[in-house]
């Protein structure tokens, strides 16, 4: 067999620079294309967020408050609560056929394992004045969640481009 | 056909003396992907690389070609490990979504950094 029939070469199969800089800008353009830089998820993770921080001063007010003859105040916050986080959840039922960033779904556990842990902190020590510390802590790790997938976003930008800038 | 232009990539012996071959060999276009060379499976890839996974009719929606085409170039994909399919049912209806694999996602950056460097000559 002659050098000349083998396999074709990949010099045959490799871009000129001109073909390079249409190929980068084709996966950049894939890229922009990807349709939700803000997941439905983190709509909801700000939605739980907010209402947590709000919540865990109700739950701390409801204890300071007068009993009220038929009426529980704690437990009619919660209920409350609870309405809210289900309202929370919609956007994710509703928007099923988001599509994630790629690493987001392993973002999302750790937020909404964080997430859980603080709520059930919050709810152990709800008639103390820890509530007041605990509060803004929700919205912290929005903050964070939310900042974190904006950087995700420039820096997926940045890697395709990377010495084009 | 020049020394160099015979080579076969690069696992490829011979192609320059033992002197060159180092050199010949950090040239950036040994790290492109050959599997990648088909402009449906770049666009492909490059569709996935930004997400979690996508189904199968997104994608095929996304990169204007016939369900026949798309099923063509994902098998060959998945058979170089480059990327993962998923089938499963929602009712009686098969849904079918693609993610890239670790070392698809990995190949993926590799290509692109060559072709970056190709661009900057």
């Amino acid at each position: 067999m002659t050098a000349d029939d083998r396999t074709p070469s990949i010099d045959h199969r490799a871009p000129d620079p001109d073909q390079a800089r249409a190929m980068l800008d084709e996966a950049r353009s894939r890229d922009r294309s990807t349709p939700t830089p803000i997941p439905a998820a983190l709509v909801t993770f700000g939605m739980m967020s907010v209402t947590s921080s709000l919540g865990a001063i109700a739950l701390r007010m409801a204890g300071e408050v007068d009993a009220t003859p038929g009426l529980s105040l704690p437990i009619a916050v919660s209920i409350a609560l609870m309405a809210c986080f289900a309202v929370s959840m919609l956007p994710l039922f509703l928007f099923r056929r988001d599509r994630w960033r790629r690493g987001f779904g392993k973002r999302w556990g750790v937020l909404i394992t964080l997430w859980s842990l603080l709520w059930v902190v919050t709810a152990l020590v709800s008639q103390t004045n820890a509530v007041l510390v605990l509060s803004p802590l929700f919205l912290v790790l929005y903050v964070i969640a939310v900042s974190t997938e904006a950087h995700r976003q420039r820096t997926s930008r940045g890697r395709i481009e990377g010495a084009r800038r | 056909m020049s020394p160099a232009s015979s080579s076969t990539g690069p696992d490829a012996e011979g192609a320059t003396g033992p002197d060159g071959a180092e050199q010949e060999r950090s040239h950036p276009r040994f790290d492109l992907e050959s599997s990648l060379a088909h402009p449906v499976r770049f666009s492909l890839v490059a569709a996935l690389a930004a997400v979690e996974n996508a189904r199968f009719g997104d994608l095929r929606d996304q990169l204007q070609v016939s369900d026949s085409v798309l099923s063509k170039q994902i098998t060959e994909l998945e058979k170089a490990g480059i990327v993962k399919v998923h089938k499963t049912f929602v009712g009686k209806r098969p849904r079918t979504l693609l993610s890239l694999t670790a070392d698809g996602y990995a190949r993926w950056n590799r290509h692109l950094a060559a072709l970056r460097a190709i661009a900057d000559g």
